[in-house]
């Protein structure tokens, strides 16, 4: 192994590929918090009183709350009034219509991370809906779209076009007051994506959007909301790069899921932000709130990920399976190299009857990297014939790396049947052997065998983003062996 | 409760074997700290709030016509060789016996050696008194324990059998703490089974085993836990285990009203081995948690690790499993598993079990399992002829059984099988089968 020691040093050595900045003017707000700038963002995106309201009284909470500090992660404190709360690119009112209109500043950008995104769409018969800094530029497929009843906007939008549907769930799954991060989301958050499909209606089309993080010292604040109404369906797929940077970088997004009954939502994400340079500099923070809520009987909540990126990842994405019959599903893969830090996995909440879930996460290491998968399964007194399976398995790569599983299982009933396993191991040196032995290289070896672990994974994720997933789990691990 | 631990310190320190600075010591320590609450990861599941009230004493002298009949009813059947009792703490020499032992192993009650030869490195050896606060506790005001000590090279094989019995008082919450240190040479064998049962009034035990494994040596514990349905227990078992050494714990937990137990094992040199095997059954509203801990410290370490639970009532079983892999330790092996059987709409069951690893040559796994009886099982021997009952406690017993059989002592499986059936509806009927 050691020959190719000097090859995987170099590829070790590459820098992140996706790094790169885009220079706009951005409309910011000078760095702080304080209620005088949360009614800055508030008029900024012309909201009515009660968003306002509700605004101010998750930032009150969260000014009661203690930063957490229960996950297997370690990071200097985050001063929050050195971040800008609000960020957009120039000429916000003018919001464009179309991609001629876009800023071609923005499209180069789109470019150079590969993802011509007109022709990618069309090609793909996706609708983007691409997210650059905190405002929503561009959004496509909306009138095919609009014949099936389907809503797809920018959050802001929805809050201006859609007040009622907005008001009637926003919160309804992760209230303002659910954890330090989700608090200061509902605070601060300056835009995202609005989903809301209506009763009956397949969607016609996989629905995406890209997020990026541009303008240095921007926290950003997504908001993601989606809501399922009875006998629909729809696949949301979410994936992230973002330009190179020195300093870390929040991100606290709040994602709510509410699926009524018959309903079913199936969220991907695709998730790589920088991750810092090899000595751990800069990266982003990624602690995210993640949620679905299984409202109706026989609705179906499933979660792909595939988590590559940022300095250090906090994200738990649940189901609370709250219907009779409600499914819900996890499926993830979460690769940390150099120094990243990545705490992750889901919860079940089993309240309604026979509900079922299914936990599958994939754990890589490499390098001096920490991962850990914590995961929650609870069964209520209520939950009649609950079942689950869980399975968490950890690769690791190199010597100075850590896998962890913190699995809380919590049973209250006695018709529940839960099946939890977990395994931890290294790549076997005869699997390797075996590959080397019919001619493939350590490297091509390697990708092989660590796609062959998270294959149960990939298979859940539509068709183009398991392409690019794969593509991700490769490049993050390059040179990771020796 | 802390105000009556001082006053008890006040009143007894002159009667308390060994060094009062160390006694001392570890009370204030431990009143710095006070109990261990809920908002604490590893208490998350387990209140100990309702001693923070209590009034707690330490036992006065036993009577001992009165001690003797409560051995009598109690102790193990069956079982010959060396034998301790202790009655709330106190050691009842009429009811041991020491004759035979092999040469170079040593039984001795823990008070006498602390009088006659109080060295430094008899109490607290191996317990991480950081992590396991409740030893400081025992080792400020506990009265009386055992120690057991093999030479090099000695082949304790008859079990030593520690029996530590809690009668509880009417009129007083006493609190009662056994302490055992086990200590087995190079290349010495030697196997020891606590016994810890008790029968009247609520009372409190808080017991501490130190088990010190020197290289090559072979250590088989036993902790049976039959308590009274009002009694609460805490244990805390610590052992280190140096290279090539072997340890092998049974836990079984079949009575208590509340019941937490830490093992904290730490393997600190290659070739080290631990096997732990546990049973719970819980019943009516008790509430028992195990708390295991494995530390691979260094390379080439194994462990396997099997506990079961049986829950009925509307009792609760908590389960915690960590397995730590420290840096650098490569080529480990650990493997654990939690089974847990639910019988009753009302019991609950919390169980976590933990991998930590910072190695990358290992091979660890972990399972957890919650459920049900088979119900193609059941339909089996219902096809067979046996009305449910017998056939759900045939099965629930068959579960059981698994660990019971490990324990290899007959008289001491027969003991716990007898136990378990006779928690079982029908129990008559199920003797007539097994």
């Amino acid at each position: 192994m050691a020959t190719n020691e000097h090859e995987l040093e170099h590829l070790v050595s590459r820098k992140y590929k996706h790094g790169f900045f885009t220079d706009i003017e951005s409309d910011t707000v000078p760095p702080g918090l304080n209620e005088d700038v949360i009614r800055f963002i508030s008029a900024k995106k012309e909201e009515p009183e009660w968003l306002t309201e509700w605004r101010l009284k998750a930032y009150r909470h969260w000014l009661t709350m203690p930063v957490p500090k229960w996950a297997h992660v370690q990071y200097p404190p985050i001063d929050f009034q050195a971040i800008s709360y609000y960020s957009a690119p120039k000429r916000p009112e003018d919001a464009p219509q179309s991609l001629d209109e876009v800023d071609p500043k923005l499209l180069e950008t789109y470019d150079k991370l590969g993802i011509p995104l007109h022709e990618r769409a069309r090609l793909a018969g996706v609708a983007v809906d691409a997210v650059f800094d905190s405002v929503s530029v561009t959004t496509t497929f909306k009138e095919k779209l609009g014949e099936a009843g389907v809503i797809f906007c920018s959050f802001s939008e929805a809050v201006r076009e859609h007040p009622e549907l907005v008001r009637r769930y926003l919160g309804s799954v992760v209230p303002t007051r659910d954890n330090f991060y989700a608090a200061l989301n509902s605070a601060v958050f300056t835009d995202g994506s609005f989903v809301y499909i209506p009763k009956g209606v397949r969607c016609p089309m996989e629905l995406s959007t890209y997020f990026r993080i541009n303008a240095a010292n921007t926290g950003q604040f997504e908001r993601t909301l989606i809501v399922a109404d009875e006998g629909s369906h729809v696949s949301y797929l979410e994936g992230c790069t973002a330009p190179m940077r020195d300093e870390n970088q929040l991100h606290a997004a709040v994602v709510e899921l509410v699926a009524l009954k018959d309903a079913e939502i199936k969220y991907s994400t695709v998730q790589n932000w920088y991750p810092g340079d090899e000595e751990g500099r800069g990266g982003i923070y990624n602690f995210v709130t993640k949620r679905g809520d299984c409202r109706g009987a026989n609705s179906k909540i499933s979660w792909t990920q595939v988590e590559t990126g940022s300095a250090i990842t906090w994200k738990y994405p649940s189901c609370i399976l709250r219907g009779e019959n409600s499914v819900g599903e996890f499926y993830s893969v979460a690769v940390a190299n150099n120094l990243q830090q990545a705490d992750t996995g889901t919860k079940m909440i089993h309240i309604g009857r026979n509900t079922r879930s299914t936990i599958i996460s994939k754990g890589i290491s490499a390098g001096r990297a920490q991962n850990a998968y914590r995961g929650l399964v609870r069964v209520l007194p209520t939950a009649e014939g609950a079942r689950n399976f869980t399975q968490c398995d950890s690769l690791l790569i190199g010597d100075r790396c850590g896998a962890h599983t913190f699995p809380y299982i919590e049973a209250r009933n006695p018709s529940a049947q839960i099946e939890h396993e977990a395994t931890t191991s290294k790549i076997g040196e005869d699997q390797l052997f075996y590959c080397l032995q019919r001619g493939l290289s350590e490297e091509d070896a390697v990708n092989m065998i660590v796609n062959g672990f998270c294959k149960e994974v990939f298979r859940e994720l539509p068709m183009e983003f398991a392409v690019e997933a794969q593509a991700l789990l490769n490049v993050s691990l390059e040179g990771a062996v020796g | 409760m802390l105000e009556s631990l001082r006053q008890h310190w006040r009143d007894q320190a002159a009667a308390l074997p060994g060094n009062a600075g160390q006694r001392e010591r570890a009370l204030e320590a431990f009143l710095a700290q006070g109990l261990p609450t809920t908002a604490e990861e590893e208490w998350k599941y387990t209140s100990l709030a309702h001693l923070e009230e209590a009034h707690l004493t330490l036992p006065g002298p036993v009577d001992l016509a009165e001690a003797m009949a409560a051995v009598a009813r109690h102790a193990v059947p069956g079982l010959e060789g060396p034998r301790l009792v202790f009655v709330n703490g106190q050691l009842i020499p009429p009811a041991c016996h020491l004759d035979g032992l092999p040469a170079g192993l040593a039984i001795e009650s823990l008070a006498q050696v602390l009088r006659e030869n109080d060295t430094a490195d008899t109490l607290d050896r191996v317990v991480d008194l950081d992590r396991y606060r409740l030893a400081r506790l025992n080792t400020a005001l506990f009265q009386d324990g055992a120690r057991v000590r093999a030479a090099r090279g000695v082949a304790g094989d008859a079990p030593v059998y520690l029996l530590f019995l809690t009668l509880g008082d009417a009129e007083a919450l006493q609190l009662v703490q056994p302490r055992v240190l086990i200590e087995a040479a190079e290349a010495a064998s030697v196997t020891v089974i606590e016994h810890h049962c008790g029968e009247g009034e609520a009372a409190v035990i808080n017991a501490v085993t130190e088990i010190v494994a020197q290289p090559g040596s072979r250590v088989t514990h036993y902790r049976i836990q039959e308590q009274a349905d009002s009694h609460a227990q805490v244990a805390g078992l610590n052992a280190r285990l140096d290279r090539d050494a072997a340890l092998v714990c049974h836990n079984v937990d079949l009575g208590g009203a509340l019941v937490r137990n830490d093992v904290h094992v730490r393997l600190i040199a290659p070739g080290a081995d631990v096997e732990l095997n546990g049973l719970y059954f819980t019943r009516g509203t008790s509430h028992v948690d195990n708390h295991t801990r494995i530390d691979h410290l260094a390379p080439r370490t194994t462990s396997r690790e099997d506990y079961r639970g049986v829950l009925d009532g509307r009792s609760r079983a908590v389960f915690n499993g960590k397995v730590l892999v420290a840096e650098d330790a490569q080529k480990i092996e650990a493997h654990q598993s939690n089974n847990n059987l639910l019988l009753s709409r009302e019991c609950e069951v919390d169980t976590k079990p933990e991998l930590e690893i910072y190695a990358d040559d290992v091979r660890c796994s972990h399972g957890a399992t919650v459920g049900q009886l088979d119900a193609t099982a059941l339909f089996y021997l219902r096809s067979r002829g046996l009305d449910e009952d017998t056939a759900r406690g045939l099965l629930t017993f068959a579960f059981a059984e698994e660990v019971i059989t490990r324990l290899g002592i007959a008289p001491l499986a027969e003991r716990l099988s007898g136990t378990v059936i006779g928690h079982l509806p029908d129990s008559d009927r199920l003797r007539e089968f097994t």
